[in-house]
């Protein structure tokens, strides 16, 4: 079910005059509510997003603080389980308020995604090869056989396995997981999305394996030159795959910005807590600072701040209003008010 | 930590009471898959040692063995002098209470039908702890571990996930063990919770003077935590080092592999071809020839064992000194 604002169709029209064009994505207020039991459950609170072509946008946050809803809201895969407000303005439409048989052909073609899982993502009674055609014919870029099994295998060959040919001939589970990933980044990238979306899509990888991942989205967006939306609660992946990070907490942005200047000059002291939880070579044993507490459990609402109650800085104030996010460096933004007040 | 003497013996040190001693442990399972392969090293009181490697190395396979979850084909294990892999019944039993374990999933670990208090009881109970004594026991356990009294009424599913690996926590440290084996207790956490139990690992140690075997796939992770690293791949250990002598100089290029593959690291990436092979049909020689880039035709043929590399640590690996 969408909910379309008077405040987002005004957004829609005052965005496009000016609309840069690089520009592949651009969300605003977006609000993704469930309901269960009677309880609404506000996952995503005013979410905020830009997305340009050949750049990196990781969403970065730990277990429950909204990445995936995002991911999920934008290709509008809760159906009428959840009620959603803003505007995801996409190729001049906002597709919150697309029909169903109008946003098919945008998922997988224009918009993909990359899944966490690569195991439960392809269907373990199918070839690979079959399955990458029937996307490639489910949005007309391929029609005959030997023209889809063709871009089959040059699209294996393209995310790196070793005999392409042979690989379209394979079940899933004939795969490694590295390798079964790589399939599915295939399947995404098959009809040059314009928009891919990986949510966490190293994760249930080795290091070793996940380097080699990384290594091939980073060439996949230099060369297929599409945005990309990353999705991950691992700071080290962040700083190596992202052009720009938004930093999320319970359902809200709290710090965006450029990379460098996010990991550098963190703001937000959700961020700063996060980043110093990290164990760092030659540091002293017994010294990470762990942030007390722990996020709050989904379905509760909290009065103003959502990380007050676990913040060191937290003043009374600070559950009185939602902070908003307020710049703090060249395109870095920030939402607590306590530091910006030190700061100046 | 420990100082190598005799070099063709790595599982001894110099040290004259380790608490367990892990000597040429094999575990071969029944499809052939080698997931153990000859490893060997030691454990003093009151130190952290940490294993690190990939899914399939053999980590868990190691841990369960020494938990006599599951039965060693070959190879010794003394704990405190008693030989471990022999012992049965009674025991047995009477020295689990020395060696406890942290299991990764908090959520699977607990009874989901018990309140958190009576799996902490059930361990006590199991060794012999008088009934008076357990109610007191599990009070002071649920305050070390930082976790409210009134928390251990409430069942599992009733905590967050890192409440419930404080509870594992309160449990295992409940009978006072000298050991605690740590099998990816930090893994299924969140980042800023997983900070929270690391801290908590560290302040037992130095209050109660425990041992870990800290079992991880997060290299940084072991690397914080731990006196001693020992590197896995492929049911060996390929390195045997402190932390800061792997992390400036890894005498093994899976080491350095592992140290420059995991993000935001700053290192050269040192990027292996391909996945590990398959543990049930393992490459001849040094197993990790096969994605190393600087094997050499030699390396296809002799199993390298543990040597003093330029680094300081020990190296199963002949081009130690190119690394």
């Amino acid at each position: 079910m969408t909910i379309a604002t008077e405040e987002a169709e005004e957004q829609t029209v005052s965005v496009e005059p000016d609309a840069d064009p690089a520009l592949v994505l651009r969300a605003r207020d977006l609000n993704t509510t469930f309901t269960a039991g009677g309880q609404h459950i506000h996952a995503l609170r005013g979410i905020d997003l830009d997305l340009h072509a050949g750049r990196i946008n990781v969403l970065l946050g730990e277990s429950g603080s909204g990445k995936s809803v995002t991911a999920r809201t934008i290709l509008r895969l809760y159906g009428s389980s959840a009620l959603m407000s803003g505007s995801v303005l996409y190729q001049g439409r906002n597709l919150l308020e697309l029909e169903e048989r109008e946003m098919q052909p945008i998922r997988g073609s224009g918009i993909a995604l990359v899944p966490q899982d690569p195991t439960g993502s392809l269907d373990p009674l199918r070839r690979v090869g079959a399955q990458i055609a029937e996307v490639l014919k489910l949005h007309g870029a391929a029609q005959s056989k030997s023209e889809c099994h063709e871009r089959a295998v040059e699209l294996l060959g393209l995310v790196g396995l070793p005999d392409p040919e042979r690989a379209t001939r394979s079940f899933p589970h004939e795969l490694s997981g590295g390798m079964r990933q790589r399939v599915a980044i295939a399947i995404a990238v098959s009809c040059d999305p314009t928009l891919l979306i990986a949510d966490e899509p190293t994760t249930a990888l080795d290091v070793t394996v996940q380097a080699q991942i990384l290594d091939l989205f980073r060439e996949l967006t230099e060369t297929v030159g599409s945005a990309m939306l990353m999705i991950t609660h691992d700071v080290g992946v962040a700083e190596e795959m992202a052009d720009h990070i938004s930093v999320m907490y319970a359902g809200r942005i709290v710090e965006q910005g450029p990379t460098r200047a996010v990991l550098s000059d963190p703001v937000h002291p959700y961020t700063r807590a996060l980043l110093n939880a990290i164990p760092k070579p030659n540091m002293a044993r017994g010294s990470l600072s762990a942030i007390l507490g722990q996020p709050p459990v989904s379905g509760v609402t909290l009065p103003g701040c959502s990380f007050a109650p676990r913040c060191p800085l937290a003043e009374p104030s600070c559950t009185a209003e939602v902070p908003q996010l307020v710049a703090v460096g060249d395109g870095q933004t920030a939402a607590c008010p306590i530091v910006l007040g030190v700061r100046q | 930590m420990t100082t190598m003497v005799d070099l063709t013996e790595p599982a001894t040190t110099a040290d004259p009471e380790p608490l367990l001693v892990v000597n040429d442990l094999v575990k071969t399972f029944g499809n052939g898959v080698k997931a153990v392969d000859g490893v060997s090293f030691t454990i003093n009181p009151g130190q952290t040692v940490g294993l690190v490697g990939e899914s399939g190395c053999g980590k868990s396979t190691t841990a369960k063995m020494l938990l006599r979850t599951l039965s060693a084909d070959s190879g010794l294990v003394k704990f405190d002098g008693e030989d471990l892999l022999t012992m049965r019944g009674k025991q047995l039993r009477a020295l689990r209470s020395r060696f406890q374990v942290v299991p990764q999933n908090p959520q699977t670990s607990l009874n989901p039908r018990l309140p958190v208090r009576s799996s902490i009881e059930f361990n006590l109970r199991a060794q012999k702890v008088p009934k008076a004594e357990r109610a007191k026991r599990i009070d002071e356990v649920l305050d070390q571990v930082g976790l409210p009294a009134a928390f251990g009424e409430r069942f599992p599913h009733e905590l967050s996930g890192g409440q419930l690996q404080r509870a594992a926590i309160a449990r295992a440290i409940s009978t006072r063990p000298e050991l605690i084996i740590c099998d990816e207790a930090v893994s299924a956490l969140d980042k800023s919770i997983q900070a929270q139990i690391l801290n908590l690992l560290t302040e037992f140690q130095t209050e109660l003077g425990m041992a870990y075997l800290f079992i991880s796939h997060d290299l940084s992770v072991v690397e914080h935590i731990s006196d001693q690293v020992l590197v896995m791949y492929l049911g060996r250990i390929v390195e045997d080092g402190t932390g800061s002598q792997l992390w400036n100089r890894p005498g093994h290029p899976y080491t350095d592999a592992l140290l420059s593959a995991a993000p935001g690291s700053g290192r050269e990436r040192l990027v292996l071809q391909g996945d590990p092979p398959s543990p049930a049909n393992p490459p001849s020689g040094c197993t990790f020839h096969t994605r190393c880039p600087i094997a050499i035709d030699a390396c296809a043929e002799e199993r390298p064992h543990l040597r003093v590399a330029p680094g300081g640590s020990l190296s199963a690996c002949i081009r130690a000194s190119a690394t």
